[in-house]
């Protein structure tokens, strides 16, 4: 049986194009423009899902974006507002929330425990005897929850994009139309929020609402002006910040004036068993027979307090309906006047005490305002509820406005707006008249305030009885409103019957707070597209080229090492001799490059380090620490000179930021005549060391002479390397003769070609992170960050700065430091045989069963054939030829002995020479 | 030193160019040179050399050579050089100041401190509402001016200049992420049916006198 309405109901269907869709694997029929819901209500299935808790049969009340009675599964999607979702040939749509079928629910006989399943009953139960927990948790878990991710869904694309406007209105109804025309007619640059697939608003459905299309065809011809229907604004921030989601996009709007528009929602009543299926709003009526030309049902009662219920009943009439009854909760109503004559019984001074039937309501019981006796049954198969409605004013609750109930309206409004946000319309306050108290306790229960929640007049009354009498206790004891709606339809009433419960008036209850998002985002929304941007070197495409395992250094990524990764100790082990017997190249890019240029370009560094760079030569560098202002060591690299008054400074990769920031810092203090400029990404470095690395380098360079004596360890020049202009440091971190190659960027990928072309005759080799760590690990050198962390000073590492320097950044609290005495000590350790296979990083030095220190680093050696590493320990233990203990892998304790540093070419002859 | 200009690298892959897209085009052109000059005598040097100094930080000014100088600060210009020629009278003069400075003013190697984009086309500023909370709206955001901002998350320099007529705006950013700016270009570029033009092709047009 059809209950499609002919032309002109139906405005958003197009009859022409039929489609076809399933829901719960049947086949129905629809039309393109239908929502889920409009098409399964045509179809006559009213029951959408079951409720969280008791497992009752839901369908919609409002029409309206946010109950959770209307979440359905859609293609796999869950938790789709099924009157949000606009129908296409073939969806798949399911009801959500039961187990078995959606019919025949094996949860359904929850609805008989309602005793027994009090609020806050899993507050107290569950977790006792010790351990019971464990038995409860899988089978509450199988029961709670709304809907099921599908985890072998593809990934959609989500992304976000700003807006710009001079006035953002949110509402496309009457009152934001004219808003919008109003400031585009001042040149004002207009953004228009709305959420219905057309402007309008509540002009699409109610009774002689008027022509709207003239004022949007209006709108639209401004060429300032931005529509953005079918949108949601989920949350109004500070400073004119809106969010707004549009299909898979999250807009961040920014506006110099909001104006809410927002318009009311329609509140529902509460009796027993007010959410059977077929018990509505009147306005969802309105919207299934205006915009989807749907008959909602064959006969109707309509609930009111205000005239509005009337227009519901002569549009019920005008649909075929037959209506039997208008129930008015006001004493003296004047039906036939607001009937026009129509043939509608009116009962005046009534409210619906109970809904009868078992699937869809079946019945109405009606009783005289305040009275429990004398009811009269009337049968109907819809019940269409009109009893006041509450201003939308999340939003500017959002942007701070204060909400507080205004009595002679039983309305919650926002008062004390920012300056630069106004109410409009309906959201304003105004709106058909509220009833104060639209809710008829029943002495068996089940009237329902929170649909999403199950949350009944008894739960928050006994809620109240076990002290949570506060709103906000209220809503977390209950979890009323915190569910899907978050209140959209609970909150007002929830407040009346707390404030009757209390014997308060609802101004004196307050209200919880309203958050964002107002009617819900999607996962997608909030994890979409993000922005982490990643750093290359210039070599980056030739270590790809060459198999290069990439690493994450900060931002950047750099070769860990060369070759597969199902290979990775034979590679490394290749590059570290690669290394120590021919020469090898690595890149080193990464690291932070700093020009330091100036008068008091000496004197700003010798403030800023521990090392002493005043009277450091043109044409030499000096290995550079950084302590904090507490003596902390912050990072360490190169100071290489160029000239008088120019500095180069290389700081770690990743503490470069920190090392700039602390430069600005202190010299906004100093004023000293110094420009700082962050070259890091400016030059592409490359480490050539290696015994054969001098030989190499020779036949790269023509204009740089490279024996010891004119090029020594520690010297820094200027020239060309491969004819690209390069600065050349005689540096290394590796411990064999080396060099530090600087060009710029652009000509980093071509200055490596170079090398590796060639390097050929001389074997050559790339070498990765790792395998520089190790043989930094032999040479002893520390890794700031590894090696350090946020308490070490720069005794504990056995550097101890020079007394006769006055002055750097942590002098004072490194003498404090030492006027305390050692705590202790970074020390190498060497372990023979095969034990240090079970002592990794991280692992605990044990002295006397306590703790006496840690590992900060550790790997085998193959030059020296032992396991060594770094560790740190009591200042007793740190004297050559101790004996420490490691608490290896399992728990099982190894025997290290602690050597002088550095464990490799102690004479440093290899590096020097 | 002379050095071959064939060794000088792009940061970015670029997989394929094609012709120039009325509504939106990409275009790297890092090859080509840009300079940078810090200190507090920089508007003395750029007076004393002849330049037309922008009128603000913020704002860029166009040279009578093509070349471009944008003032990021009362202590700091970059320059860009004109798109024909590739050349800037500016930049030359920049180029001979020695590494520790003169005279209160020091080079910044900005030719490979930064990589340079240009986006061409009507639909550059909606483009951008992807990236960036700057409105680059055309009647926000005039011809000339400057926004150091944030980009994909990325620090840079976005300067508005016109193209005959057609919105263009050239986008400066880390060269050691240039390749991830690039890619995040193109994705938002997508729905637009941006293109990538080669940089010669959008050069081809360019009114250096349009103001």
């Amino acid at each position: 049986v059809t209950t499609r309405l002919p032309s002109p109901f139906g405005s958003h269907i197009d009859r022409a194009k039929p489609l076809c869709f399933s829901f719960e694997s049947r086949r129905y029929s629809a039309f393109a423009g239908d929502t889920v819901a409009s098409a399964l209500i045509a179809n006559r299935v009213w029951t959408f899902s079951r409720s969280f808790k008791y497992h009752r049969p839901r369908g919609p009340v409002s029409l309206e974006r946010g109950e959770a009675n209307t979440l359905v599964t859609v293609n796999g999607v869950p938790n789709v507002f099924a009157e949000s979702h606009l129908l296409a040939e073939g969806d798949v749509v399911a009801g959500q929330n039961y187990i078995g079928s959606l019919h025949h629910d094996w949860l359904g006989w929850l609805r008989y425990c309602g005793r027994f399943l009090k609020v806050g009953f899993y507050y107290r139960a569950f977790y006792r005897p010790h351990g019971a927990w464990a038995f409860w948790e899988p089978m509450i878990r199988q029961t709670a929850g709304l809907g099921r991710i599908n985890t072998e869904a593809s990934h959609a694309y989500y992304d976000k994009a700003y807006l710009f406007t001079d006035v953002a209105v949110v509402g496309g109804g009457r009152a934001g139309l004219s808003a919008a025309i109003a400031a585009a007619e001042n040149n004002e640059r207009v953004l228009l929020i709305d959420d219905g697939v057309r402007l309008g608003g509540s002009l699409q459905y109610r009774r002689d609402a008027g022509e709207i299309d003239t004022e949007i065809a209006r709108l639209a011809a401004f060429s300032t002006v931005t529509i953005l229907d079918n949108a949601r604004c989920e949350g109004l921030f500070s400073d004119g910040w809106l969010a707004v989601v549009k299909g898979t996009r999250l807009y961040k709007a920014r506006a110099k004036q909001v104006v809410l528009a927002t318009g009311a929602i329609c509140l529902p009543a509460v009796f027993r068993c007010n959410d059977l299926p077929g018990i509505v709003l009147g306005t969802a009526a309105q919207r299934l027979i205006r915009m989807y030309g749907v008959r909602p049902g064959n006969r109707a009662v309509v609930l009111t307090a205000n005239d509005a219920g009337y227009d519901v009943a002569l549009d019920l009439a005008d649909a075929g309906v037959e209506v039997a009854a208008v129930v008015d909760m006001r004493a003296s109503p004047d039906g036939a006047n607001l009937l026009h004559g129509r043939r509608i019984r009116v009962i005046g001074g009534s409210e619906i005490f109970a809904a009868a039937g078992s699937r869809h309501v079946t019945a109405v019981d009606i009783v005289a305002t305040g009275s429990r006796d004398a009811r009269e049954r009337i049968a109907c198969d819809l019940v269409c509820i009109s009893v006041g409605t509450a201003p939308a004013i999340a939003l500017a609750a959002h942007a701070g406005a204060a909400i507080e109930y205004d009595g002679a309206n039983a309305q919650h409004l926002a008062r004390s707006l920012p300056a630069h946000i106004r109410l409009a319309g309906s959201a304003a306050g105004g709106a058909e008249a509220s009833h104060p108290f639209p809710i008829v306790a029943h002495p068996k229960g089940k009237e329902f305030v929170d649909f999403d929640e199950d949350i009944t007049v008894a739960d928050i009354t006994d809620s109240i009885g076990a002290g949570f009498d506060d709103i906000q206790l209220l809503k977390r004891y209950s979890t009323i409103g915190m569910g899907p709606s978050q209140g959209r339809h609970s909150n007002v009433n929830s407040i009346r019957v707390a404030a009757r419960a209390r014997d308060l008036a609802p101004e004196e209850i307050g209200t919880t707070t309203f958050r964002p998002p107002w009617t819900g985002e999607s996962f997608g929304v909030l994890a979409g597209r993000s922005f982490d941007p990643v750093r290359r070197t210039p070599m980056h495409r030739r270590h790809l080229e060459l198999g290069a395992h990439m690493m994450v250094a900060g931002a950047w990524l750099r070769p860990g090492y060369y070759g597969p990764p199902a290979d990775t100790t034979r590679a490394i082990a290749a590059e570290v001799t690669g290394v120590r017997h021919g020469v090898g190249v690595i890149d080193v890019s990464t690291l932070g490059k700093i020009e330091i240029r100036g008068p008091q370009a000496a004197e700003f560094l010798n403030r800023l380090y521990v090392t002493g760079h005043v009277k450091q030569p043109v044409g030499r560098a000096r290995y550079a620490l950084m302590t904090d202002a507490t003596g902390t060591i912050v990072d360490d690299g190169v100071i290489a000179r160029f000239a008088e008054r120019h500095f180069f400074v290389t700081a770690t990769t990743t503490g470069v930021e920190g090392v700039l920031r602390s430069m600005y810092f202190w010299n906004t203090q100093w004023q000293l005549d110094v420009d700082i400029t962050n070259v890091s990404a400016a030059y592409g470095a490359l480490n050539i060391a290696g015994p054969q690395s001098r030989e190499l380098m020779a036949l790269l360079t023509s204009n740089m002479a490279l024996d010891s004596e004119a090029f020594p360890y520690m010297a820094v020049r200027v020239g060309s390397v491969a004819s690209i202009p390069a600065r050349v440091m005689r540096v290394g971190f590796v411990g064999e003769l080396g060099y530090e190659v600087h060009v710029p960027f652009s000509f980093g990928e071509a200055l490596w070609d170079a090398i590796l072309q060639t390097g050929q005759n001389f074997g050559v080799i790339p070498f990765g992170l790792e395998a520089q760590r190790i043989l930094r690990l032999e040479k002893g050198h520390v890794i700031v960050g590894q090696d350090t962390d946020g308490l070490t000073h720069p005794h504990e590492i056995g550097m101890s700065p020079a007394a006769s320097k006055p002055y750097f950044i942590g002098k004072p609290a490194i003498a404090a430091h030492n006027a305390r005495g050692l705590q202790r000590r970074l020390v190498g350790f060497r372990i023979a045989g095969t034990g240090g296979d079970s002592v990794q990083e991280a692992h605990l030095i044990i002295e006397n069963n306590e703790i006496a220190g840690r590992v900060t680093s550790c790997a085998y050696s193959a030059a020296l054939h032992a396991t060594v590493g770094l560790a740190y320990v009591r200042p007793h233990q740190a004297p050559p030829n101790t004996t420490i203990e490691i608490r290896g892998n399992g728990g099982k304790m190894i025997a290290a002995q602690v050597v002088t540093l550095p464990f490799y070419d102690p004479g440093n002859e290899r590096q020097a020479r | 030193m002379t050095v071959n200009p064939a060794l000088r690298r792009s940061p970015v892959t670029v997989q394929a160019a094609s012709a120039q897209n009325r509504l939106l085009t990409l275009a790297d052109l890092s090859a080509l040179a840009r300079w940078g000059l810090k200190g507090r005598g920089v508007r003395a040097f750029l007076g004393g050399i002849g330049a037309a100094l922008p009128a603000a930080s913020n704002v860029s000014a166009r040279q009578d050579d093509g070349s471009l100088i944008a003032q990021l600060s009362p202590a700091e210009v970059l320059v860009l050089p004109s798109l024909r020629t590739g050349q800037s009278q500016t930049g030359e003069a920049i180029a001979r100041i020695p590494d520790d400075g003169a005279g209160d003013c020091y080079p910044a190697p900005r030719a490979d401190s930064h990589a340079w984009f240009l986006l061409r086309g009507e639909r550059t500023p909606q483009m951008f509402a992807k990236l960036c909370g700057v409105d680059l709206a055309l009647d926000q955001f005039a011809n000339f001016r400057v926004a150091q901002t944030s980009v994909a998350r990325l620090s840079a320099i976005v300067i508005r200049n016109s193209i005959a007529g057609r919105p263009a705006f050239s986008l400066l950013a880390d060269s050691a992420s240039a390749q991830y700016l690039w890619d995040c270009l193109l994705d938002a570029m997508t729905e637009f049916a941006g293109t990538v033009s080669g940089a010669g092709i959008m050069a081809e047009d360019f009114d250096e006198h349009e103001t």
